[in-house]
């Protein structure tokens, strides 16, 4: 299988770009963030043999590498918080002030795994075998963990009195 | 606890956290996305490649150099050691 030629990389990455961005700033909540990875992910793909995929699945091969990228992120956090915990007895959670909005607030309360969950779930349509692809989980668990993030958020738009459809 | 959320999540519930996905995926962030153009991302690519290329080859340089001066040290205190004696000769 061949690489993306220059002219089928600008086309993915004019139709996949703000889309991923959009998907990597709601579950990290930092735009500087997601512009990095997003530039990490494109320069990923230019290195993997992906001539051949059709758009839909060179959509979902994006968007699979940004969240191995998130998760590899996820892990650094962790073993960082975990040196920070001990070295001050507290964790640094940063994100964008722009992103604690009136909208986005019930969902930047979630964890970044279920914000993941519920993105690539409802903004972009994946199956359950492609988000556990995605995500590195096994497809068995996808069904759970993403009933357990929607009453998570159930519970948070409850609680707040935000209703989808006021 | 999941299975109680399994049964009690009704057709209404789903209903609202669809629209809600919704309306989060149509707001714009305050800021929004500084992306550079596709051009420029594909020559920083090509960079970035050319340039693991260039590590991975000078890799194994790299690996042998601590071992490149040690040989250079013992070979200079050999040639020290045998040349010593006609060194001291001509200094006396």
């Amino acid at each position: 299988m061949a690489r993306l030629d220059e002219r089928a990389f600008a086309s993915c990455y004019q139709h996949n770009s703000r889309a991923l961005w959009s998907y990597l700033y709601r579950v990290t909540g930092r735009a500087s963030d997601a512009d990095d990875l997003v530039q990490d992910v494109f320069c990923r793909l230019l290195q993997a043999e992906v001539g051949a995929l059709a758009d839909e699945e060179l959509r979902r091969y994006v968007f699979r590498i940004g969240s191995n990228l998130l998760a590899d992120r996820w892990r650094r956090a962790t073993q960082e918080a975990s040196w920070l915990d001990r070295l001050r007895g507290t964790t640094d959670a940063h994100v964008d002030p722009e992103y604690d909005d009136s909208v986005s607030r019930e969902f930047a309360a979630l964890k970044p795994r279920e914000r993941a969950l519920l993105w690539l779930a409802y903004v972009e349509g994946e199956s359950h075998e492609d988000i556990a692809k995605a995500l590195g989980l096994s497809r068995g668990s996808i069904k759970v963990l993403l009933s357990r993030a929607r009453g998570r958020l159930r519970g948070l738009l409850m609680a707040k009195g935000v209703t989808a459809r006021a | 606890m999941v299975e109680w959320l399994l049964r009690t999540m009704s057709a209404d519930d789903e209903h609202e956290i669809a629209a809600y996905m919704s309306r989060l995926a149509t707001a714009s962030p305050g800021h929004g996305a500084r992306l550079p153009a596709a051009d420029v991302l594909w020559v920083k690519a090509q960079m970035l490649e050319r340039w693991e290329a260039e590590r991975r080859v000078q890799a194994p340089l790299d690996a042998m150099e601590p071992f490149q001066i040690a040989a250079g040290l013992v070979a200079a205190g050999i040639l020290l050691f045998w040349s010593l004696p006609a060194l001291m000769r001509v200094i006396s």
